[in-house]
């Protein structure tokens, strides 16, 4: 095919949104300045020394913990939600996936409310005799982060476990494995790429939200997104939001590049 | 494996999506405006979407802003992907690889890069920059959609279409766009849902008043600004895609019969 | 001999289908058996119910003398070759074939044994490491072959296993598959659509149509002597001619009278003859019973075969000779290549 030339712009692109800005912002980590400008720029390494101060250690620790506890529970009941729909018979699967992902069209920030005001105590569960007194603790935002992020571990689990060819499954069967050895050596090997997406595309939003810890944690957890927010829109300390920024896309691309070596046709972001 | 777990755990991941989905529903004809207890059942909040002049002009900037967006990224991204696919295997994966990295970066993170970039740029923020930044993180996703398409092509239709007389242009969108339309049309719903529902990228690239349904809703938590009127429109917005999709399913389910 | 597999009144439907019509079928140790019909006589479905599968909508499997109808396909001592290979894409050879041993938690140097033996035994020494999605076509096929014989079942099951190989590589396979039941001594039963390789492959073939067994017999009397038009037509090529039959091993077709050797009907009973095309001689058009003329000719490398015009009814025969187009040609038929079967109306 011939039509090489449409990438160039976008190449151009990409360097102009994306590359440009991270050399600024790694410019901005390691020094002081006043906002954006270049005028009063030295040289320091004031910002990473920031880090470990303990609140921004311990977000940084949080959103770990947070999101890959989060992430962990997504995938115990996001595995076998994509498995019973994969291998099932019913008619109406696929509109049963897609129901599956309906709700995310919903605005996530009012789903936060949502669940904000189920966890008061204060609620409308009350007319069923329920009072949750949840907000400010770590359940209420773990609940939230699966509830919203649920949808992103099984799709694309449910799309690998979807392509897997009957007969390797009764080809097992035939060789005397029972069903449930048959999942583990056959069906659990062949879905990895499919875990791996999911847990990316769950792991990361749910590690780095804002709205969400802020509102379901009452204001008491801070996570790395809180605290970049807080340091875009509230201090203006563009030099260690910065810094922070970056040391989350570092890690992301480290967990890219993990995932590159592993499945080199790329399958796995597919 | 027995069957009632089997269900069970499907049930227990429907409720467990679904429940914001139907207290959001409840709130909306709740005529309480805290929502925090029962007040009468009422349906003003529908009625009073367009009354309320912030809801609806953040309502109709999102539509404006998402359909702008989706057609140029769609139209952008269709194209990129097919000049990517131009390249061979080994160039092709590298920038399919660099393709994806907006898609796997955290939403803050794409966020800050683009509001850096904007500043140095000096562009004032508002339409163009939300605009700008809906387009950017879209364009990853079209060619995501459209990619698989290309790949499964005959390699020998573009040679074809030339053979019987097309040039390059005509070529293209004679024939090389009407066989991938289908990624094409996935890609643009996919840019269009990305960015009906985007909050974070927006909530830091926009400005001069210029808010989307997300940053209304962001700024009045908590607070008496806010209006039930957001949940009737978010639960309408979930009812007529559910129904559009039910229809569209047993439209096809008995086509197929057929 | 005790029967090692037998089918009893087993039928099968799937939604409305039924797919397998109140079948018997027995299968014996150390037997080449060949399950042959075309697309959707319930061949495959067979297979699968005696693999485990699928159970039979009604009726009784039995395996050993014992009933295994609804036992799982794990817990049965058969394996399979399926049609499409379904090797396992995340292992490499040597694992896709040691798969079943170390289940049953084999030891590995013994595993290790058996593997190279099993490779050995399809050719493919050295493919220990090879990944699966780099071999061929007929690599897969051995691979697939070695993994299930490996577990020493007593019956080995293919479903149509060389559909997807060229030409000469089938031959090949079908020879090699014939000398590896031998050396292996256990029962083979194999499905295909392709006479041909049943043929030459069976020791009992099996002819279906529709889910319903229209032959069993070995090979030969399955060419010889077909019991039916659906056989007959389907197996090799035939001639079937409106005859009568008329006592003492005479048969009359076509205006005159011809000896055979068949005697199992009634005087005057109204039969079905079948000639194989090969089975013609040509002879002077003086001293031919029957007299026809050439329409049309197609070189088949090993001979010719032409199309001839007998009232008004086209037949074929197979010879050497060069005739030509228009030709007028006068055949003879020996009587024991004069095969009779029941009458049967136009299907």
């Amino acid at each position: 095919m011939k039509y090489k030339s449409f990438v160039y712009p976008y190449l151009i692109w990409m360097v102009l949104l994306v590359i440009i800005p991270f050399l600024f912002m790694a410019l901005l980590s390691f020094s002081k300045s006043t906002g954006l400008s270049f005028d009063s720029l030295e040289f320091s390494l004031e910002n990473v020394k920031k880090i470990s101060e303990t609140v921004y250690y311990k977000a940084i620790l949080n959103s770990l913990l947070y999101g890959g506890i989060a992430t962990i529970i997504c995938l115990l009941i996001g595995y076998p939600v994509a498995y019973v729909l994969a291998f099932s018979k019913f008619k109406y699967k696929t509109l049963a996936l897609v129901l599956i992902i309906v709700p995310t069209w919903s605005n996530m920030l009012l789903r936060i409310i949502a669940w904000e005001k189920l966890f008061l105590p204060n609620s409308i569960l009350n007319s069923i005799g329920i009072s949750l007194d949840l907000i400010g603790t770590p359940l209420a935002v773990i609940i939230g982060m699966v509830s919203i992020y649920l949808p992103f571990m099984i799709f694309p689990i449910y799309t690998v476990l979807e392509k897997i060819d009957t007969s390797l499954i009764e080809a097992s069967s035939d060789l005397g494995l029972t069903p449930f050895k048959t999942f583990l050596k056959v069906t659990l090997p062949l879905s990895t790429s499919g875990i791996i997406s999911g847990i990316i595309m769950t792991f990361l939003p749910s590690a780095t939200a804002f709205a969400l810890p802020a509102r379901l944690s009452g204001g008491k957890l801070q996570l790395i997104g809180n605290i970049i927010e807080t340091q875009f829109k509230t201090s203006f300390n563009y030099n260690f939001g910065s810094l922070i920024s970056l040391v989350v896309v570092i890690v992301i691309l480290i967990m890219l590049s993990i995932i590159y070596r592993v499945d080199s046709k790329g399958e796995t972001l597919l | 494996m027995k069957k009632i777990p089997k269900v069970l755990i499907v049930v227990f991941a429907f409720a467990l999506l679904y429940l914001p989905i139907i207290v959001i529903g409840i709130l909306s004809f709740n005529s309480s405006q805290v929502g925090s207890n029962f007040g009468t059942i009422t349906a003003r909040w529908y009625t009073e979407i367009f009354a309320n002049s912030s809801l609806s002009g953040a309502i109709v900037n999102t539509l404006i802003v998402a359909f702008v967006s989706t057609i140029i990224s769609t139209i952008a991204g269709t194209l990129i992907a097919i000049g990517i696919y131009s390249f061979r295997n080994s160039s092709r994966n590298r920038l399919l690889l660099l393709n994806n990295f907006p898609v796997v970066n955290a939403d803050i993170s794409t966020a800050i890069t683009l509001m850096i970039i904007f500043s140095l740029l000096g562009l004032r923020f508002g339409f163009t920059t939300m605009l700008l930044s809906h387009i950017f993180f879209s364009i990853p996703f079209v060619i995501l959609s459209v990619a698989p398409r290309l790949r499964e092509l005959d390699k020998d239709l573009l040679d074809a279409a030339i053979d019987l007389g097309c040039n390059k242009f005509q070529a293209l969108y004679k024939v090389l766009i009407p066989s991938i339309r289908t990624g094409i049309i996935t890609g643009g719903l996919i840019a269009f849902t990305m960015s009906i529902d985007d909050f974070v990228i927006s909530w830091f690239n926009t400005g001069n008043g210029f808010d989307n349904f997300s940053i209304w809703i962001y700024a009045r938590l908590g607070r008496k600004t806010f209006s039930p009127s957001a949940y009737a429109y978010n639960s309408l917005v979930t009812i007529i895609t559910i129904a559009g999709l039910v229809i569209y399913n047993l439209k096809t389910v008995r086509r197929l019969k057929k | 001999m005790k029967n090692l597999i037998e089918l009893r009144n087993v039928s099968k439907t799937f939604d409305d289908d039924l797919v397998i019509n109140d079948l018997d079928l027995a299968i014996r140790k150390n037997e080449f058996i060949t399950l042959l019909g075309p697309s959707g006589c319930g061949k495959t479905t067979i297979l699968r119910i005696i693999g485990g599968f699928e159970s039979p909508s009604q009726g009784q499997v039995f395996f050993n003398d014992r009933e295994i109808s609804h036992l799982k396909a794990n817990e049965r001592n058969i394996n399979t070759v399926f049609q499409n290979y379904a090797l396992f894409p995340h292992l490499n050879v040597y694992d896709n074939i040691a798969f079943g041993l170390r289940n049953r938690k084999c030891k590995e140097d013994e595993i290790f044994k058996r593997v190279e033996k099993a490779l050995k035994l399809v050719k493919l020494n050295n493919f220990n490491s090879r990944k699966v999605q780099t071999l061929s076509g007929g690599q897969k096929q051995r691979v697939a072959i070695a993994r299930a014989i490996i577990n020493e079942p007593e019956v080995l099951l293919l479903d149509e296993p060389l559909a997807a190989l060229d030409l000469k590589l089938r031959q090949e396979m079908q020879y090699e598959l014939k000398e590896m039941q031998r050396k292996l001594g256990i029962t083979f039963v194999f499905v295909t659509h392709d006479q041909e390789e049943a043929l030459s492959m069976s020791d009992t073939v099996v002819v279906m149509d529709e889910g319903v067994i229209q032959q069993i017999g070995s090979p030969e009397s399955i060419y010889n002597e077909p019991k039916n038009k659906f056989v007959a037509n389907f197996i090799g090529e035939s001639n079937i001619f409106e005859g009568k039959y008329l006592g003492d091993k005479f048969v009359e077709f076509l205006g005159s009278k011809f000896q055979c050797v068949d005697e199992h009907f009634v005087s005057n009973e109204k039969v079905n003859v079948v000639i194989r095309p090969e089975d013609f001689d040509i002879v002077p058009l003086e001293k031919a019973k029957i007299i026809g003329e050439i329409t049309d000719v197609v070189f088949r490398g090993v001979h010719y075969e032409f199309c001839f015009v007998v009232e008004g009814n086209e037949y074929i025969i197979h010879t050497l000779e060069n005739l030509k187009i228009g030709d007028r040609i006068g055949l003879d038929v020996d009587p024991y290549e004069i095969h009779l079967m029941k009458w049967e109306d136009e299907v």
